[in-house]
């Protein structure tokens, strides 16, 4: 039997304990290799080192997360520029929400939410 | 009520867990914050990190519970050990092994439970990582991947020293 190789999601939050156990949960039920990223910085270094299939980004403050989907939409990583994209936010305003949106990003999920809610989600990006 | 079997194993088991120096010490925010990670998660009123001592579960980290300890023969958690993969009861007014337990039928009147064993090495185990609820519950294999995750989590601090010890 021939085992379809997982699709890749890069995860990017600040909370180590989230990322670990959403990473450790989507991998032993084989539903993507997630990769985590505790920084935008360092989410520029792996979109711009490694191909991704899907992206969850924590907005956090400032505008950095949105230069990090329009990087990605401009063809500006490694990854394809129609990459499956949910961000996710302690709050989002009207503005911001609009402006995602414009981007294509697939889902905005405001926290705090559940990992099997991720979970979910993870599912959905990865499944195209 | 069927009191918590001793494993063959349970001299080398407590060998273990004494070894780890963690019996009776104070709270450590390190499982603290696992603890509330699961309960939050999980939406249940009672998690702990119950250690299985030789005659009493002592609670390293606990939520929703106001005693440091209970005697070992009636726990959730002594039956828990006995096997690697998680005890599992969806209500335990359905399971003649806790159906008339005392604290099924009394304070904290537990109705559900699912503990994660933790294996401190392979075939000790110590204690788990477990869940009450007071209410029936399904728990389904995307909920038992997380326990296990959060468990696994669980397992790693115990083997790393505590830096403040």
């Amino acid at each position: 039997m021939v085992t379809m190789p997982r699709k890749k999601l890069l995860l990017v939050d600040p909370h180590s304990l989230f990322r670990r156990t959403v990473a450790a949960v989507a991998r032993e039920l084989n539903l993507a290799d997630v990769h985590e990223a505790s920084s935008h910085e360092v989410a520029r270094q792996l979109l711009h080192s490694q191909h991704f299939d899907a992206l969850m980004l924590d907005i956090g403050d400032g505008l950095s997360a949105l230069a990090i989907v329009q990087d990605v939409r401009s063809s500006g990583t490694a990854s394809d520029a129609a990459l499956s994209i949910a961000v996710t936010a302690e709050s989002c305003d009207l503005a911001t929400l609009k402006l995602f949106k414009q981007m294509q990003v697939r889902r905005i999920m405001l926290k705090p939410f559940k990992v099997k809610t991720v979970l979910d989600v993870v599912s959905e990006l990865v499944s195209d | 009520m069927q009191v918590a079997p001793i494993p063959a194993n349970d001299p080398q088991r407590l060998a273990a867990l004494r070894a780890l120096l963690i019996l009776d010490t104070p709270p450590e925010q390190r499982f603290d914050r696992l603890i509330a990670f699961a309960a939050d998660e999980f939406d249940v009123p009672i998690a702990l990190l119950s250690l299985v001592d030789r005659d009493r579960q002592w609670f390293k980290s606990k939520i929703g519970l106001e005693a440091c300890e209970t005697g070992r023969e009636p726990s959730f958690c002594g039956h828990a050990i006995l096997a690697d993969t998680t005890l599992l009861i969806c209500d335990t007014l359905l399971d003649p092994r806790f159906e008339d337990n005392p604290m099924v039928i009394g304070p904290p009147f537990i109705r559900f439970y699912a503990g994660a064993p933790l294996q401190i090495e392979p075939g000790l185990r110590i204690g788990t990582l477990c869940l009450i609820d007071i209410k029936p519950r399904s728990f389904d294999a995307t909920d038992l991947a997380i326990l296990s995750t959060l468990r696994d989590l669980v397992q790693e601090e115990l083997r790393c020293p505590a830096p403040e010890r």
